[in-house]
């Protein structure tokens, strides 16, 4: 168990404690996202950046730990994304390029270059549900299973399938018709 | 599984698609949607991005399945992260004290000695160490290992906190 106040308080033991349980996720998410964006990880890269994940949580009188509820959210999480967003943060200074572009920059990217497919209806903006969308996303792009998205969104494998079953049922409705 | 027809049908909703995603939500509200503790509102919200989001929605993906198994980290990042907080134990700092002497006047004359003491060795800090290493000091920064077995030390790390201690400054 963690004392976060402990830490926040500069004591020994507290934080000691705390490294214990953070360093592997910390590291783990570390590694992951590096993994992601460059094809060779160089293992004191990997150490470094988690590092200084650490080093961001307690400067300036722990400031970044403060920003931490957990009322929120588990601190594994938390550290997880902050962790990962350590990394991406250090990969854009290295190389701009090496982080894919979001969705809005991809679609200006394809707005912008001649494209040979037929042009495409607009889609309306509540066709789907974001939830409809999200489990579209994870089964078609990230080509997850039915149980591998249940895990992610933390929901039934038959809450998958019906959801998948209606998005698909209404994109056939509007597409049937052009 | 998912048939080509299906597919088909998935593709040209991507492509017809002409939402840009909102700003990124915190890593605080992306945690609480992890770990199925946001809001019903909030949830939908957080959805609605992560579809078009691919940064938000690996990082979602990566922090469920390391909370499923994470693997064990590195001990010397676990001693290295420890480090940064003192233990102060003011009589065997003392003992420690000739050791680092030298290093530690190089690193005070650089400027702030406990910034460099908290920077050292992060990925952030490696070109710092060759200016650091030009002063002229006992511990060679070419040898990080002995500067990292130092740091792990809670005695020196006494000299190193970056609270204001007797003798040092930020």
């Amino acid at each position: 168990m963690v004392d976060l106040q402990g830490c926040l308080r500069g004591e020994k033991r507290a934080w000691d404690a705390f490294v214990e349980q953070a360093a592997p996720i910390i590291f783990a998410a570390v590694q992951r996202t590096l993994q992601q964006y460059k094809p060779t990880v160089d293992a004191t890269e990997a150490q470094d950046l988690a590092q200084d994940v650490f080093v961001r949580l307690v400067e300036r009188d722990y400031r970044l730990l403060r920003t931490y509820d957990p009322s929120r959210a588990s601190l594994s999480t938390w550290l997880t994304l902050v962790a990962r967003s350590t990394t991406i943060d250090h990969l854009r200074r290295l190389k701009p390029r090496t982080v894919p572009l979001d969705e809005a920059q991809e679609l200006a990217a394809r707005e912008a270059a001649p494209d040979d497919s037929p042009p495409e209806l607009d889609i309306p903006a509540d066709l789907l549900s974001p939830r409809q969308h999200l489990i579209l996303k994870l089964l078609f792009e990230r080509e997850m299973s039915v149980e591998e998205a249940a895990a992610t969104l933390r929901v039934d494998p038959q809450t998958i399938r019906s959801t998948k079953h209606k998005a698909i049922t209404r994109l056939r409705a509007f597409f049937g018709a052009r | 599984m998912n048939d080509s027809d299906e597919r088909q049908l998935v593709e040209r909703f991507a492509r017809g698609l002409r939402q840009a995603p909102a700003s990124c939500p915190s890593e605080l509200e992306l945690a609480a949607y992890a770990d199925g503790r946001a809001s019903e509102a909030e949830a939908v919200r957080i959805e609605a991005h992560l579809a078009l989001c691919a940064k938000c929605l690996e990082g979602v993906i990566q922090a469920r399945q390391l909370a499923a198994a994470t693997p064990a980290a590195p001990s010397q990042l676990t001693s290295r992260a420890k480090a940064l907080v003192a233990g102060w134990r003011p009589t065997s700092v003392r003992r420690r004290w000739r050791t680092v002497a030298s290093w530690a006047a190089a690193a005070a004359a650089a400027g702030a000695l406990g910034f460099a003491g908290l920077r050292a060795g992060t990925a952030a800090s490696k070109a710092r160490q060759e200016a650091a290493a030009s002063v002229g000091t006992e511990l060679s920064f070419e040898a990080p290992e002995q500067y990292l077995a130092l740091l792990s030390s809670d005695d020196v790390l006494g000299i190193l906190a970056p609270r204001g201690q007797e003798g040092h400054h930020e």
